[in-house]
């Protein structure tokens, strides 16, 4: 269902089609990093099947949660502004992942990640509501006023962890 | 205005008059001179305020995608891609991020955009799409010093 | 903060200088390219209210190139405050006056007028010739592309090369030339 493509800082520069000669007038702002360049796609994919049992670096994922993306990490606060069910003390797993990514790699879901790939877990820590926000309307020398005055919910989420569960294209695990 | 001492509750002329004026005051008091003291005018600069509050909550909105644009265009010079083959090349990928998410890699994971750029690019080139707009000066990771004469001009003057 | 953030803040919004050759340039397209770098709109962290944009140096300023008949067309507005004191300066005038006012006026007519449009002017430098002062040059570590290539003249080219050109025709002797 989902093809991922795992890009390497030297792997786009192969898809430009500028490695080789040419990368001496290629200005890097970015570090290289101490990979060495894979040529192939299986080098690329075995690479960062490596990298994610290592688990040398913390990961980031863009998560879709109530018609929003959010970028998150592990430790994050979030709020979720609107009703929605969840109580405090729920744990909850966010499914829909759109990007993952390390230091190194960044796995792209076309539009979401294998499912199991990614897990971001999350739990609800407060549920409340949000500053008073006034809604004021005048029009000048027409005796028209008003005042309404709103109060949206509110949901605190921290995400646990964002962790790479499972090896890129490899099944996966049957968690459910 | 909280009146610690009775002898001001002599002058309030009635419950009503001094809540109605005390709620303007409360938002007010935080002004300066005559527009926190005197409630001719505090009531009318309240007013104000309280309207364009409430305009600016959706002026805000509006005002973000204005800021992720410019960040998305600024990164995607950075690549010698336009914005808008970056969403196009992503769209046809089926990559749904979204202005914030974008411009929120494009400032925090320069990385991450790097590849989303590269897969853009990719794509488009496989569909044969060809962006018209002429990308006049390739700046960043695709700078080509061959072209560049600084150093050559440098070299000139010394 | 700790002293390797601090850096990382230090290099993130550090000024780069970069350097524009305004010879046959179009002012005020050039203009929208110098914009950009002045207030920082070429980098992903761009907010208005932070203090990212860059320094450009622009060189050459007396050879700028206005489009159509513009030198002998547009005017320059000025007026001192007193009453009669408009005054309308043609573009070639104010050029010989001070070369570098043309470019200037572009820049600041190219960004929106706000109070940050003072503080972002002190940061371009505009010199007449291609002489800058030393410490500036040192800064410099970027140059802006040219908009448009600087056009070769023919009385630029050595008569050697114009003489091995190949030639169509001959203009006959009694041929008069305006």
């Amino acid at each position: 269902m989902a093809m991922f493509r795992a890009g390497l800082q030297r792997l786009s520069n192969v898809f430009n089609g500028q490695g080789g000669i040419l990368s001496r007038l290629i200005t890097q702002n970015a570090p290289t990093t101490n990979v060495t360049a894979p040529n192939t796609t299986k080098d690329v994919i075995a690479t960062c099947n490596k990298l994610i049992e290592e688990r040398t670096s913390r990961n980031f994922a863009i998560v879709h949660l109530l018609g929003k993306q959010w970028r998150v990490t592990d430790g994050d606060l979030l709020v979720v502004e609107g009703y929605w069910p969840p109580n405090i003390g729920d744990k909850i797993k966010l499914d829909k992942v759109l990007l993952a990514a390390t230091k190194d790699f960044s796995l792209i879901g076309r539009p979401l990640v294998q499912p199991g790939l990614v897990t971001v877990t999350a739990t609800v820590i407060s549920k409340g509501l949000s500053h008073t926000r006034t809604h004021f309307k005048k029009k000048r020398r027409k005796q028209f006023m008003r005042i309404n005055f709103q109060r949206a919910q509110q949901t605190m989420l921290r995400i646990n962890t964002v962790e790479i569960a499972n090896k890129i294209n490899e099944a996966p695990k049957n968690v459910f | 205005m909280v009146f610690l001492t009775v002898a001001n509750w002599i002058r309030a002329r009635g419950p009503d008059e001094f809540w109605r004026k005390r709620r303007i005051f409360r938002l007010a008091a935080h002004y300066t001179g005559r527009r926190r003291n005197c409630y001719s005018v505090a009531v009318r600069n309240v007013h104000r305020a309280l309207a364009y509050a409430t305009k600016a909550r959706k002026l805000k909105k509006e005002d973000m995608k204005v800021l992720w644009d410019t960040r998305i265009t600024a990164a995607c010079e950075q690549h010698n891609i336009t914005a808008f083959s970056l969403r196009e090349g992503l769209g046809r990928a089926d990559i749904m991020l979204d202005r914030k998410s974008l411009s929120d890699l494009a400032a925090w994971e320069p990385k991450t955009f790097h590849c989303l750029a590269a897969v853009a690019k990719e794509k488009l080139n496989l569909d044969n799409f060809i962006d018209g707009t002429d990308k006049k000066e390739p700046t960043g990771i695709n700078l080509n010093l061959k072209d560049v004469m600084l150093e050559a001009w440098l070299k000139e003057k010394k | 903060m700790s002293a390797a953030k601090r850096v990382q803040q230090w290099a993130t919004f550090a000024r780069t200088w970069h350097i524009f050759d305004c010879k046959w340039q179009d002012p005020y397209q050039s203009a929208e390219v110098i914009k950009k770098y002045l207030m920082g709109l070429h980098k992903p962290i761009y907010h208005s209210m932070n203090d990212c944009g860059d320094v450009v140096v622009c060189i050459n300023s007396r050879e700028i190139a206005l489009r159509g008949n513009d030198w002998r067309q547009r005017a320059y507005f000025h007026h001192t405050g007193y009453p009669g004191g408009a005054t309308w300066t043609l573009a070639w005038e104010v050029h010989n006056k001070d070369p570098t006012m043309i470019i200037k006026k572009a820049v600041y007519k190219a960004m929106r007028g706000n109070l940050q449009r003072r503080h972002t002017m002190q940061r371009l430098l505009i010199y007449p010739g291609e002489e800058i002062p030393e410490d500036i040059i040192q800064n410099v570590s970027n140059q802006i592309r040219q908009l448009r290539l600087v056009p070769t003249r023919l009385d630029h080219i050595s008569e050697e090369e114009v003489k091995k050109f190949p030639k169509v025709m001959d203009y006959p002797q009694d041929y008069v030339l305006k």
